[in-house]
């Protein structure tokens, strides 16, 4: 997909290497569009399992039974203990868990509120989380918008962020999630102001 | 302790640890509806509320009825009138 639209739609991506050198890690990545998804595609980790909400299960009836194949995780299906124990078992298996801690598409372009799961399994694991910071997504296609604007797409990842460097802190997923968000925020901010 | 202190630091503790909007916190506000809390926010609101107000929770079954911001300031009430907390 990305590469039919490339022409309108260019991509870059800064810092790919850190996905090959860190697999079985925790992806984030900040949420604009429904185009991030397919985003990922432009990068190199290739064993990659999404959590998500029930509704891309329910109706997205053309990508659903590819999701269910490649054990795509529904995180509203299950008990939190269930989500929980299966995104472990994904990763001791060697696959790299992609979420979206914002939980959804942010409405407003802004960065929204982080939820806690992804930095708790990451304390739960041992394993690092990898922040995947994408720019202008938002703005190809804004919510509500019925235009497709066509723009370059900036993605990069940050370095990775480990669990142990929180360990001493209450609350430690707690204090991983503000500290990578705080990383997004800073270079979102940085990215407005240039 | 009364009950506006209770409000005051159960208040302090949330919003200093869930960045909520001191105007959300109200005692009608869902902690999941309207605070926007999921079941590991909930988990760790205990430890904080534990860590607030110097006590520990024996019987986590009698969080199964907290609903509202209000039924958190009447729990905690309910501890202080056992003496659980000071």
């Amino acid at each position: 997909m990305l590469f039919w639209l490339h022409p309108w739609l260019p991509v870059s991506l800064r810092n790919d290497d850190l996905a090959v050198q860190h697999p079985a890690s925790i992806l984030v990545c900040n949420h604009q569009s429904f185009l991030d998804i397919y985003l990922l595609g432009a990068q190199q980790q290739s064993n990659l399992c999404l959590v998500t909400k029930h509704w891309p299960f329910h109706l997205l009836f053309f990508f659903a039974p590819a999701m269910r194949s490649a054990g795509y995780i529904d995180a509203e299906n299950l008990p939190a203990e269930e989500v929980e124990a299966v995104c472990l078992q994904r990763l001791r298996e060697g696959a790299t868990l992609v979420i979206f801690p914002e939980g959804h598409r942010t409405r407003t372009g802004a960065l929204g509120r982080f939820h806690v799961g992804a930095f708790h399994l990451a304390m739960q694991s041992g394993r690092p989380v990898l922040p995947l910071l994408v720019h202008n997504s938002f703005n190809v296609f804004p919510p509500h918008g019925k235009l497709f604007h066509p723009m370059r797409i900036r993605m990069e990842f940050l370095q990775a962020v480990y669990p142990r460097d929180f360990a001493a802190t209450p609350l430690p997923h707690r204090a991983m999630m503000r500290y990578v968000r705080q990383l997004y925020a800073t270079q979102l901010a940085a990215e407005a102001y240039s | 302790m009364d009950n506006d202190t209770i409000v005051t630091k159960v208040n302090a503790a949330l919003a200093e640890e869930f960045e909520l909007e001191q105007a959300a916190l109200v005692p009608d506000a869902k902690i999941r509806d309207d605070l926007g809390l999921d079941s590991l926010d909930i988990v760790d609101m205990v430890i904080v509320l534990e860590k607030a107000f110097d006590f520990k929770l024996q019987n986590k079954e009698s969080l199964a009825a907290i609903r509202t911001l209000g039924d958190i300031y009447t729990f905690i009430g309910e501890l202080r009138d056992a003496g659980t907390i000071r």
